[in-house]
């Protein structure tokens, strides 16, 4: 009998390894029952392993949390990135709508300032592509009431006139562009001449042209239609003399005006669509010209 | 003349030293298992061990103490982690340590097959000799951490068990020694 246990002791070794553990299972399977003394020693040994492990993982558990916190931190910084970077594009959004909001605000100014006018606002949509050409689109047209010839300002001043008129769209001439060829006053002294624009030059300069010899012009003078040639109403700021000079043999004085209006910068306009136009507009101070500031600034420092 | 089989104390510190620190391994998975989801098995590499490094018999005989040791840390009725580490050690043993080595690639993809098959293996005696059913959704949230700790944590412990075994094993010029 020993020696055949001793034969098989593996296959036996085997059995028995494998089906206790089996029938232990089955019994134990619907009914886990209490510890036995086996598994109290067990735990009895673990125990204190386990609360030492238990420590020893919360410190890792604790470094790890701080590695992902650094982690987080790092993926935060990314987005913290992007949402500065979002941001600041909202930031110059809003700067751009504020500049927006400056325009119809003094469009709007307009607006109360002449209840006898009908104004329409109008947003620029674009300009003209030849290099020469010294026009805006705007996004007004026939239905809107926009007719050819209307004057169009903006809160700075006299920006052009309706040239051609679409359903929805409207080139505007603006003041800079050499066709155009307007009655405007010298705000001081009443002195009457022609603005023309020099279109064919670099930049949106005008010149105030057939003043006479003896009328009072000077350097800051501002010049405002006069409402002669019933096209512009009277009061409308064009700009402002920068300089004056008499050519020698000519009757005439010319000086040279920088228009209130930043032409370049055109974002909204209004268009008189008032019908003759009014005799008179009157308009909010009109700033200087960019241009303009500093030398004033200068001026005022000295 | 008294000439009988002496108690091998060598032996019995070699195998004590590898259930003892079986113990604390699975005093480590039994703490990291508060999380269903960080439930890695390091049953598994374990098992791997005993199957690729030990004998037959010892090998048994170490699987029966650790599926024992184990079942008391599994928090499931006495005999299923017991009877199922027995059956691996048996599985792997008789299969799987006859044909491969122990090289790092190939001991991880033991312990992944290893951690498969216990997950198997128990779902089957439960669904035919435990309460009848399965576990399957229970067992779910766990299935990443089992396959991460096998992947990351396979090789580290059987080397941690065969760097232990080898210290305490005896050297070959100790065996001729002693004869």
């Amino acid at each position: 009998m020993f020696a055949f246990f001793k034969r098989h002791r593996k296959p036996l070794a085997v059995f028995v390894a494998v089906l206790l553990p089996l029938v232990v299972y089955r019994v134990h399977a619907k009914d886990p029952g209490d510890a036995n003394v086996v598994d109290r020693i067990i735990l009895a040994v673990t125990g204190p392993l386990q609360s030492l492990m238990l420590g020893a993982v919360g410190a890792v558990s604790d470094a790890w949390d701080r590695y992902v916190d650094v982690v987080d931190a790092r993926k935060e910084n990314v987005e913290l990135k992007m949402r500065m970077r979002d941001l600041e594009r909202d930031r110059y959004r809003l700067e751009d709508l504020e500049i927006e909001n400056t325009h119809y605000r003094q469009l709007l100014l307009v607006d109360k300032m002449n209840p006898y006018a009908d104004l329409v606002a109008a947003r620029v949509t674009g300009a003209g592509i030849a290099p020469s050409s010294r026009t805006i689109q705007i996004d007004r047209g026939a239905l809107d009431g926009i007719a050819r010839g209307q004057p169009v300002i903006d809160g700075r001043g006299l920006v052009g006139v309706v040239q051609k008129v679409g359903w929805k769209q409207a080139e505007v001439l603006l003041v800079a562009d050499d066709k155009v060829s307007l009655h405007a006053s010298v705000l001081r002294t009443r002195a009457r001449g022609r603005i023309r624009g020099l279109g064919l030059q670099p930049g949106y300069r005008v010149q105030l042209t057939e003043v006479l010899r003896s009328d009072d012009v000077e350097k800051g003078d501002r010049i405002v239609t006069n409402g002669l040639g019933g096209v512009f109403p009277r009061g409308i700021p064009v700009g402002i003399v920068t300089d004056v000079r008499t050519e020698v043999g000519v009757q005439h004085r010319v000086a040279d005006v920088e228009p209130f209006v930043d032409f370049a910068r055109l974002e909204s306009v209004a268009v008189i669509t008032t019908e003759p136009p009014p005799a008179l507009v009157a308009t909010p101070e009109p700033l200087l010209p960019p241009s303009l500031q500093a030398d004033t600034s200068t001026t005022q420092e000295d | 003349m008294a000439s009988g089989r002496t108690f091998d104390v060598g032996a019995a510190i070699r195998y004590g030293a590898t259930f003892g620190l079986s113990a604390v391994v699975l005093s480590v998975a039994s703490v990291l298992a508060r999380s269903p989801r960080s439930r890695v098995d390091l049953l598994a590499p374990i098992i791997v061990f005993l199957s690729l490094e030990l004998e037959l018999l010892p090998g048994l005989v170490m699987a029966f103490g650790l599926g024992y040791l184990a079942d008391v840390f599994s928090g499931e009725p006495r005999g299923l982690y017991w009877s199922s580490t027995v059956l691996l050690f048996l599985v792997l043993r008789l299969f799987v340590a006859q044909i491969v080595g122990s090289r790092p690639p190939m001991v991880v993809a033991i312990v992944l097959l290893t951690t498969a098959l216990g997950l198997v293996l128990r779902l089957v005696l439960q669904a035919v000799i435990g309460f009848g059913r399965a576990p399957l959704a229970a067992i779910t949230p766990s299935l990443v951490a089992l396959v991460v700790g096998a992947l990351f944590l396979g090789y580290p412990i059987y080397r941690l068990f065969s760097a232990v075994d080898d210290r305490l094993k005896p050297r070959e010029d100790q065996f001729f020694r002693s004869k």
